[in-house]
């Protein structure tokens, strides 16, 4: 069975490295990346749907309070670059503060599926992987 | 006649007509009130005492006088308009009493009439009521007076409202950013705690490197926290006439190793070297957190330039520092730039706490700071520094 591709995005670097070792010990590296820059993910994104469709993510773990770019602004830049049905992708919100008006703007996207309070369980990938 | 304790009050005399009428002649000619009886043609036919020495004037004078050359000019009109309407019913009416003195006395009549013998009088009860008018003057102009402070202290109330809703605003924003800052590290201990659970040995030691990692941050965000609250109360009681310029190039001087090691140039101009009453630490503070970010948000592979310029415009002391860095960009961040916790970039490690903390000292006494930036050109920061008052 082929498995999903995963692209978490994150600006803490200490919880990204939390997830590249997860990634690393386990046998989930050529499915899973992870990128700390939301302008960076979204230019790799680009370069994927070019060069290797089949690679596009399936799953996208996002962060909402990021640096250049809030979580909500890069699924709305998603949505533009790669709209529906093109692109069936999916988005699990990451954060760590827990909002509740953010809760209920997040549903409002379609494309996301669940929202996590951090640290999201070590298992929670490998179930994305398979499903 | 002699007293006796258990005398009657009133005796059998009193109760006959001669008797009656000289009870009542006593009551009205004692009575505090200016009592009158006029004609029909309104001519002063009986005044009692307390009239006459009301006005001034003789009762000779009074009596035969037409009662409407007692009124200033003016009230006869209303006069003769409620002694009408005493021909029905009891009438009343405000009327200003002239003086011998050529005063005005301002009083109340109570106007009723009855009929003797075919003929119709009008009995006057007049209340001199200028000691009340004082009073309601008094109270007006109190109450004048009253409404003026009620407006000030109601506008100063809206002025603190406002700084109210803004601080709240402010501490609003600073929860949420704390929440999100203490947040995260927990989150990370808590997965690297789940983890460890089924982690092999040889991957325990790296995880352990994480924990003490996370513990770091969260060590340096509570530092970052204290060191807010610590701005936030400090009374700025020593503000001595400080020399801005030698106060920045002894900052430049303790951060030299820092500028060398970035391959920065760091040039001052200065338009006037006069000297500010301020807080000493403040502008310490503020010139360390703007080298401090020239340096860090430097551009890759372009060495960092900072121009720092002091100059005066009107009652401000402006110190400008431009830098040829990353930049912000304005458009996104301008509205979070001196929001606590924030970070415009993810290249620099840094609390996000210097601009907040900058911005707070420089604003205790009304001063502020002027952003202008360009992305991947640089950032001019001006911070504009009020005087204390010595």
């Amino acid at each position: 069975m082929s498995k999903n591709h995963i692209l978490i995005i994150d600006d803490d670097n200490y919880t990204v490295d939390l997830y590249n070792m997860i990634i690393e010990w386990s046998d989930y590296k050529p499915y899973a990346s992870t990128e700390l820059s939301a302008l960076k993910a979204m230019e790799k994104l680009t370069e994927l749907d070019a060069e290797n469709p089949e690679q596009f993510p399936d799953y996208i773990l996002l962060d909402l309070r990021m640096p250049e770019m809030h979580g909500f602004d890069f699924i709305r830049k998603f949505e533009e670059n790669f709209p529906q049905p093109k692109k069936n992708t999916e988005f699990i919100i990451t954060t760590s503060s827990v909002i509740q008006k953010e809760k209920e703007k997040a549903f409002q996207f379609s494309r996301v599926t669940d929202f996590l309070i951090k640290p999201i369980p070590t298992d929670y990938l490998g179930k994305l992987l398979d499903c | 006649m002699p007293e006796k304790e258990n005398q009657p009050l009133l005796t059998k005399e009193h109760f006959d007509l001669k008797g009656r009428d000289y009870m009542y002649r006593a009551l009205i000619e004692n009575m505090s009130e200016g009592a009158l009886v006029l004609s029909k043609q309104h001519t002063v036919v009986y005044s009692n005492k307390h009239f006459a020495a009301l006005t001034g004037f003789d009762l000779q004078r009074i009596i035969g006088s037409n009662f409407k050359t007692l009124l200033r000019e003016g009230d006869a009109a209303a006069f003769s308009k409620s002694i009408s309407d005493a021909l029905n019913h009891q009438a009343y009416c405000q009327l200003q009493l002239l003086t011998k003195n050529k005063e005005t006395i301002p009083a109340i009549a109570s106007i009723s009439s009855f009929i003797v013998e075919d003929k119709t009088y009008f009995s006057i009860i007049i209340s001199d009521i200028s000691l009340q008018k004082k009073i309601e003057e008094g109270l007006e102009n109190q109450v004048a007076a009253h409404s003026l402070e009620i407006a000030a202290a109601n506008r100063r109330l809206s002025e603190i409202n406002n700084e109210l809703r803004s601080a709240n605003q402010i501490l609003d924003n600073f929860v949420h950013a704390v929440a999100h800052d203490l947040r995260a590290p927990v989150a990370n201990l808590k997965m690297i705690e789940e983890m460890s659970e089924k982690a092999p040995d040889e991957h325990k030691i790296k995880l352990f490197q994480k924990v003490r990692e996370n513990i770091n941050i969260l060590d340096t965000t509570l530092k970052g926290l204290v060191q807010i609250i610590e701005t936030q109360d400090k009374k700025e009681i020593n503000r001595p006439e400080i020399d801005i310029i030698k106060i920045v190039k002894e900052v430049l001087f303790n951060m030299s190793a820092r500028i060398k090691a970035k391959n920065a140039t760091v040039t001052i101009k200065k338009e006037t070297g006069e000297k500010i009453n301020h807080v000493e630490g403040y502008i310490r503070s503020v010139v360390r957190n703007m080298v401090s970010n020239a340096l860090k948000y430097s551009m890759p592979g372009r060495p960092p330039e900072l121009k720092i310029t002091l100059k005066k415009e009107k009652e401000y002391f402006v110190l400008s520092f431009s830098d040829n860095g990353i930049g912000i960009d304005l458009k996104k961040h301008g509205g979070n730039i001196f929001k606590p916790f924030q970070r415009f970039s993810s290249n620099e490690k840094g609390m996000g706490i210097g601009l907040h903390i900058s911005n707070a000292m420089v604003s205790r006494n009304n001063g502020f700071i002027k952003v202008k930036s360009e992305p991947e050109k640089g950032t001019s920061f001006r911070v504009y520094l009020k005087e204390y008052e010595s």
